[in-house]
């Protein structure tokens, strides 16, 4: 029998569940840390970045249950957040608002690292739009 | 007699100098505060509005405030070449910065746009790409 990590398996429930914590921890720095942000700009990307986000934590609940899922979409959300995020950095933040934002850089890295994981674990083409 | 006439007009133009550095002097205490005043205008502005584009049209103001508080000091000829001037070098920076805003409103506009896409497509076409990646993932199982 192959050693190779099975969809629903301890590595890749493991991977899921660690790449829901780091959408937990986005969702808790967008909404606790970057809230404050005044500028009209920025409110409209932290505004999307926590629909991306609620939707990614939507879609990892279902892999857990769904072994067949594969992370695609929950991929093309982790970009498109990291293209809000290199957006953001370009406005004038607060400083505590720059180093949420860095923060937030810094867990969608890890996220990605685990999701990059899953992928290879449920396997599937590229199917991401870019 | 000369000799007390010479001191007389000495002593004019000393106060003749006197009164132009007073008005020199008083131009310029106008400016240090129209400054003070101004930057707490652009930092609550930057502040309120973050990436705003009005940042060269801010200084462009200010220069014009410090011009015509100084052409009351220079005359109105030797303003109007120094503003030609103004205007000759801040004219592409105006441009050029004006441009890069529109630039960058067009990148926030693509990537929310792409953003607001793939929630969408996670919301309606739940049920049809599902399928896809099941059989995407049904033929990666039998390879494997």
């Amino acid at each position: 029998m192959s050693d190779k990590p099975r969809p629903g398996k301890d590595k890749d429930l493991r991977f899921i569940k660690s790449a829901i914590e780091d959408a937990d921890e986005v969702y808790r720095l967008f909404a606790s840390e970057l809230i404050n942000e005044q500028s009209p700009g920025v409110i409209e990307l932290i505004s999307e970045g926590m629909l991306l986000i609620i939707e990614q934590y939507d879609e990892l609940n279902q892999m857990l249950d769904d072994v067949a899922l594969t992370p695609t979409r929950v991929l093309d959300h982790n970009r498109c957040l990291r293209d809000l995020l290199k957006l953001m950095i370009k406005e004038r933040l607060s400083p505590l608002g720059r180093v949420a934002a860095a923060s937030i850089i810094q867990v969608l890295g890890n996220q990605l690292r685990s999701l990059m994981v899953t992928k290879e674990i449920r396997g599937t083409e590229e199917l991401c739009v870019t | 007699m000369s000799s007390s006439k010479a001191d007389d007009q000495t002593s004019g133009v000393a106060r003749g100098y006197e009164l132009e550095l007073g008005k020199d002097l008083l131009a310029y205490a106008g400016l240090f505060g129209f400054g003070v005043f101004y930057n707490r205008l652009v930092a609550h502005v930057n502040q309120k509005h973050g990436q705003h584009g009005y940042t060269s049209l801010l200084v462009v103001f200010g220069v014009f405030v410090t011009l015509a508080a100084l052409s009351t000091r220079i005359g109105a000829i030797n303003t109007l070449k120094i503003a030609a001037g103004f205007v000759a070098s801040g004219l592409p920076m105006i441009l050029g910065d004006t441009n890069r805003y529109l630039e960058y409103k067009q990148e926030v506009a693509v990537a929310l746009a792409r953003a607001s896409k793939a929630r969408r497509k996670g919301i309606n076409d739940v049920g049809q790409t599902q399928t896809g990646e099941r059989q995407r993932f049904t033929l990666h199982q039998e390879r494997n």
